[in-house]
């Protein structure tokens, strides 16, 4: 057995863990620490499901070894808005009826999270550039680019 | 009465399948006739419909300020979902849960000559391992039973299962299922509906005479004498793909067995509980009571998650059982692409013909399509077709032949559109050159020949218990992406490869099942002495919006706020059974069910508030309250639910819907086959580059009749998510097929449209003629929205090029070169 | 996944280095992890050929993009997110910059890196061509010293490229180009994003008083290897620009397509589909040059 310790902060915490050295990111999130969020579509980085933020950047996370995310900055889905409350991104998500299936929803959320993080008033070629690696077959995108709008407007607006 | 849904009824044969036909036909006409009888009243009023459509409003449907219908409310389970809270099939984890895995066939036809399972019977953390040896009762299907739960003696197509195993760990369930041996001898393969049909082909369905599943016939008027007739006479042969549903959640189960009183419950991505349900019993040979269908949240469906749902829930069933211990299947994305059933390919031969002013004739269709190497929904798909052949418009002669065969291609079954959009890709390019062989508009050949209010149909159906809107659904797409004028520009020669096009297509659209089945729907309203409501609803929600819309259904009859209730997930020993969650049949059917529940409420309530509060008057809902009608307020509701709680009056009711009768003549396919329908236009404007074959879709229009749009934002999503699942259909969806083999198994080559092929805008238009037999006058948007964008986009794109294309995808190859280019030659 | 196979993580060159000698069987350097988490899923039989996998991505020496006296150096770790967003690769190689646009998707741009890339070598991959046609060489660094090597001389053949075991892409050279080279990238695809590439093209030029001086047109997805098209550069180097009839000149790209790959079931598209690319390369050099 050669297992690999990592130590990273998943959603502001610190995480410490044995992992196999080929194990996914997305199956340590998912499987050990049952943040079931995160989903996975394909497995070979196409769809975008599986989505998360490594040190700030939309990253897919089938492909990423876990061992490799030792000491760096991992954020899911669960890791957005507080404890109560949802942040301005998923609030405009609800209020625009960006959301059908919900399967894309989390991916779809973090890449946004990305862009807004990085830009705060994105134009809307920037927000499709941002959003071209989370296929969606329910909504025709178009609600969604409208909340991602609507979302940087609101944290312009802070 | 008894209802039986038609998920309960399995036939064998095609002979069994007409025979069932023909029960239908005779209930159909009853249910018909008694109708005409007490809706006399209602056929007074449409009458009506000429002479004043807003007083015919008034009297048909009332209007108060509604609070709840015709808002966009947002929707009941959007919270969950943006916070990662909602639980999809894959999400669950049960104590002591064994994980499955399928060996399924290397090839598309081929004998079994032996399995050997020793190896992994052997592994140290494998459970069990399974062949259809050990399953007695192998057969499942929704119309006619012969899909096998494991292949028995013979694969049929590249995704039969062949073994089945669980282990401890989804990664011993992997290793394992590569230690089982099987070996085949290949059999020659039928590929194609061509090489299906003829006399020598070998049979794929083991017990059938030949490979054709279904024949649909429809004769009307003399098709050769309207043919003499005309002026000129089209004949041309259109062609459409297989298409992937490619929901974004592959499919997932968990099975477990014996939990409190049944023999199985099921938890899991299941589009039809129902469906799912009859296909356990049938397997495990038990009661419908015994087997319990949870849905889970579904990450899409559109049709898909049926019977390859229903197939892995018996194979994970069948686990548990073995074991007595809880069995979770979910497939990757490379399993779900081979062994799923897609949309029908078709084969489409039309002849039209015409007088030269544009006036229509006759029509004779054959349309062909490949059913796979199981029936599955193959004879209701291709019902469909018949009645949307002919697209919507009066043609007094006509002769249309639909078929289905056999294949040893993977089977086929339902796909949002059913049988319509390979049909209206067909007929609606075919009125584009009709058009331009009679030198007229696209927009005139239309206008001259559609559908108004009293035409009859192909069906020789008379539309009148309905607003026929094609006319106003057809102003409002072409004004909107504002076709006259880009029609002008784009017919000058347009310089450079750089071309621009316009195009449009129209439909209409019957609603719900049709005489495909008996159509009916039930709810359960349940409000709790807080005055808390817990709505069941037999329908199911598969991420279109359905929770949200019978919620609003809810709370505007009882005149509370949206968030006290409470929608439940659909269960099928809870739950009404209501028959599939398909035909874009759940606002109409489901909405009226959760309505009449509503109003069972209300009766009782009406009576507890005539004692209690002593008022016999009307009593008007709103604002979480009671009020007279005067304007005073009674009570308030959490106040009078608990009054009546502890009064010992039941605030609980089962909600029905039974759809108007109609009727259908099998050999001629004449009668009345929807009860209404639904009208649609959309039109495209596309740009494409003669140097290369790429085709970007810059606009879209889309003017959909839906009669009354409970939750317009809701509405429009399906419409944007309709043409862009369109616009994937037309250009670029493709599974790479060769002689039976899949070569696009993943997302990376199996395209759908990222955001970036989205249109820069689809203008969604909801137009809105309430119909007599829907809630508040709602019909239905899903389908509908699917169905005209293969056609609207590949007018455009021959508007641009000069050249027309009859075969989809409208790929890069086609485009440029006008055919196909396949690795095979 | 497989237990045997163990994980090596540095940040120091020599030591990586060291243990891709030392160790007893093959060590998969990985970066990004695009490509080879793609192969290992597919394949799982792969990873068993591996004794261990080597990070790289915290290794100094093989990160960031510089100008130094006549070339750019990009480590082997840049990726094609910060491709895109370096100013100074936007200002001398925009062709290297779009072709780094036009690959995968945000994610996979945010991860997977032009080293890569190149390692990969698959046929359609995207830096291949900008890079062989602004006369990129790479830095093969192993214990017995570095050596340099041509980016065109790489390739052996599809997914197969001379870098052998005890190597480490550490970086590549880009030579400073003259003063008003032009050039361009063109990509087809089945779709608008996320797509493979049908067919691809990079051209790179200078025109100086009036003649091509320099050309570079490299096609991509359309021959096995990246090389340049020299036969059609020949005809093309030293002309005049404004007689360069770009029509006539394009159809010979396809046919030098043809006589190296040989009549396949997709050549019936992608010879005219190059034609039209590079006489739309030819067309804008033409503009840009005159408009000058």
């Amino acid at each position: 057995m050669s297992k690999v310790k990592v130590a990273f902060t998943l959603n502001d915490q610190e995480i410490s863990l044995l992992v196999q050295p080929g194990e996914r990111l997305l199956d340590t999130i998912r499987d050990r620490l049952n943040l079931t969020g995160t989903k996975e579509g394909c497995g070979v980085g196409e769809c975008g499901a599986c989505t998360v933020m490594l040190d700030g950047q939309a990253v897919n996370s089938c492909l990423v070894l876990t061992a490799q995310v030792d000491g760096r900055e991992v954020r899911t889905v669960e890791g957005l808005g507080g404890e109560e409350e949802v942040d301005k991104l998923q609030q405009a998500f609800i209020d625009h009826q960006a959301v059908q299936c919900g399967f894309c929803t989390p991916g779809m959320l973090m890449s946004a999270r990305a862009l807004l993080n990085d830009t705060s008033s994105p134009t809307r070629e920037d927000i499709k550039t941002a959003l071209d690696g989370n296929l969606c077959r329910c909504t025709g995108y178009k609600q969604i680019v409208e909340a991602v709008e609507a979302a940087a407007e609101a944290e312009g607006a802070d | 009465m008894i209802f039986r849904n038609e998920t309960t009824i399995s036939l064998r044969t095609e002979k069994e399948a007409k025979t069932w036909f023909k029960t239908m036909l005779f209930w159909s006409f009853s249910i018909f006739f008694y109708s005409i009888v007490i809706s006399g009243r209602i056929l007074a009023l449409i009458v009506e419909i000429k002479i004043n459509k807003e007083k015919f409003m008034r009297e048909v449907f009332p209007m108060p300020e509604r609070q709840q219908i015709n808002k966009s409310k947002k929707r009941v389970d959007a919270r969950a979902k943006v916070t990662g809270k909602a639980k999809f099939g894959a999400d669950l984890k049960f104590h002591n849960m064994l994980y499955g895995k399928v060996v399924r066939s290397n090839y598309p036809h081929a004998r079994i000559k032996s399995i050997n399972t020793d190896e992994a019977e052997a592994h140290p953390e494998v459970a069990v391992v399974m062949t259809a040896e050990d399953i007695p009762h192998n057969l499942f299907g929704v119309i006619i039973e012969n899909q096998q739960v494991l292949a028995e003696d013979r694969v049929l197509y590249i995704g039969d299962g062949v073994a089945m195993l669980a282990a401890d760990s989804r990664e011993a369930a992997r290793e394992a299922a590569e230690l089982i041996e099987v070996e085949y001898e290949e059999l020659p393969g039928v590929f194609g509906v061509e090489e299906a049909r003829r006399p020598d082909a070998p049979v794929v369905m083991p017990g059938e005479e030949n490979n054709q599943v279904i024949h649909h016939p429809l004769r009307k008027g003399d098709v050769e004498q309207g043919m003499a007739q005309a002026d000129v006479v089209l004949e041309r042969q259109y062609t459409t793909q297989f298409v992937e549903h490619a929901y974004l959640e592959p499919e997932a189960v968990t099975v477990i067995p014996e939990e409190r009183n049944t023999l199985v419950t099921v938890y899991g991505s299941v589009q039809n509980p129902n469906a799912t349900r009859d296909a356990l019993a049938t397997v495990l040979d038990c009661d419908l009571s015994n087997v319990r269908i949870i849905q889970d949240n579904m990450g899409g469906s559109f049709g898909g998650k049926d019977e390859n749902i229903s197939s892995m829930a018996c194979r994970a069933a069948l686990m548990a059982l073995q074991t007595g211990r809880p069995v979770q299947l979910v497939n990757t994305r490379e399993e779900s692409i081979i062994e799923s059933y897609k949309r029908h390919p078709y084969t489409m031969k039309y002849r039209i013909g015409a007088r030269e002013n544009g006036e229509l004739v006759a029509m004779e269709i054959e349309a062909a399509a490949d059913s796979g190497a199981y029936a599955c929904q193959t004879p209701f798909v291709t019902w469909r077709s018949v009645v949307q052949a002919t697209g919507p418009y009066e043609v007094p002669h006509v002769k249309t032949d639909t078929y289905g065969f056999y294949t040893n291609s993977p089977y086929t079954g339902a796909m949002r559109g059913y049988g319509s959009p390979p049909v209206i890709f067909a007929q609606e390019s075919m009125m584009d050159e009709l058009a331009w062989e009679l030198g007229i508009s696209p927009e005139e050949i239309r206008r001259k020949n559609m559908f108004a209010n009293n035409s009859r149909t192909a069906s020789n159906q008379k539309l009148d218990n309905h607003e026929v809107s094609l006319a106003e659904v057809m102003d409002k797409a072409l004004e909107a992406i504002d076709y006259q004028e880009k029609y002008r520009r784009y017919s000058q020669p347009q310089p450079g490869d750089i071309k621009r096009g316009i195009g449009f297509a129209i439909s209409y659209r019957g609603v719900s099942l049709g005489a495909e089945a008996i159509d009916a729907a039930g709810a359960i309203v349940s409000v709790q002495k807080d005055g808390s409501i817990i709505v069941y609803s037999g329908l199911a929600e598969n991420g279109q919006g359905l929770k949200t819309i019978f919620s609003q259904i809810a709370a505007e009859e009882l005149g509370v706020s949206l968030d006290r209730i409470t929608h439940m997930e659909t269960d099928t020993s809870i739950s009404p059974e209501s028959g599939s969650t398909v035909a874009s049949r759940s606002t109409l059917m489901g909405g009226s069910a959760v309505k009449n529940a509503a109003e069972n409420i209300k009766t009782v309530i009406k009576e507890f508030v005539a004692e209690e509060y002593d008022y016999q008057g009307e009593i008007v809902y709103r604002d979480d309250a009671l009020f007279t009608s005067e304007g005073s307020k009674l009570v308030d509701f959490p106040e009078l639910a608990a009054s009546a709680f502890h009064s010992g009056v039941f605030l609980s009711s089962y909600g029905w819907y039974k759809a108007p009768g109609i009727s259908w003549d099998e050999e001629t396919g004449q009668g009345r086959p929807y009860f209404t329908y639904v009208y649609g236009c959309q039109a495209a404007e596309v740009e494409v580059d003669t140097g290369t074959g790429e085709v970007r879709v810059l606009n879209m229009a889309a003017a959909h009749d839906v009669g009354k749009a409970i939750n317009p934002a809701n509405v429009r999503g399906q419409i944007y998510g309709g043409t862009v699942m369109a616009l994937g259909h037309a250009l670029m969806e493709d599974l790479g097929f060769s002689e039976g083999y899949i070569r696009h198994t993943n997302f990376d080559e199996y395209l759908i449209p990222t955001i970036k092929d989205a249109p820069d805008n689809v203008e969604a238009i909801i137009v809105e003629n309430p119909d007599p037999a829907g809630p508040y006058g709602a019909k239905s948007i899903g389908e509908p929205a699917m169905e005209l964008g293969g056609a609207a986009i590949n007018n455009a794109l021959s508007q641009a090029t000069g050249r027309r294309l009859r075969d989809l995808p409208l790929n890069l190859e086609r485009v440029l070169l006008g055919r196909n280019l396949s690795r095979e030659g | 996944m497989t237990e045997d196979i163990k994980f090596f993580q540095t940040d120091n060159l020599e030591a990586a280095l060291e243990l891709l000698v030392e160790s007893s069987g093959v060590i998969k350097p990985v970066a990004g992890g695009t490509d080879l988490m793609v192969k290992i899923r597919e394949d799982r039989e792969l990873l068993q050929q591996f004794a261990g996998i080597l990070d790289i991505t915290n290794i100094s020496e093989l990160q960031g993009i510089a100008q130094e006296q006549d070339f750019v150096r990009i480590g082997a770790l840049v990726t094609h997110r910060e491709i895109i967003e370096s100013e100074l690769l936007q200002e001398k190689y925009p062709a290297l910059v779009d072709a780094a646009r036009a690959i995968g998707s945000t994610p996979i741009r945010n991860r997977a890196t032009i080293g890569g890339n190149v390692c990969n070598a698959a046929a359609c991959a995207d830096t291949l061509g900008p890079l062989v046609a602004f006369e990129a060489e790479v830095v093969l660094a192993s214990q017995a010293g570095e050596r340099v090597v041509p980016v065109a001389d790489l390739v052996e053949e599809p997914y197969q490229t001379i870098i052998r075991q005890d190597e480490l892409l550490r970086h590549f050279r880009l030579p400073l180009p003259a003063e008003g080279t032009f050039s361009s990238f063109q990509k087809i695809g089945r779709r608008q994003a996320a797509a493979i590439t049908r067919i691809s093209l990079v051209l790179a030029a200078r025109v100086s008083q009036g003649k091509v001086e320099h050309i570079k047109i490299v096609p991509g997805s359309a021959i096995p290897v990246p090389e340049p098209l020299t036969a059609l550069e020949k005809r093309i180097k030293g002309q005049k620009i404004g007689e360069i009839d770009s029509r006539e000149l394009s159809a010979l790209a396809g046919e030098e397509m043809v006589k190296i790959t040989g009549e396949r079931w997709s050549t019936p598209y992608k010879k005219p589909a190059l034609t039209t690319l590079v006489r739309r390369a030819l067309v804008e050099l033409k503009e840009v040059a005159e408009n000058e």
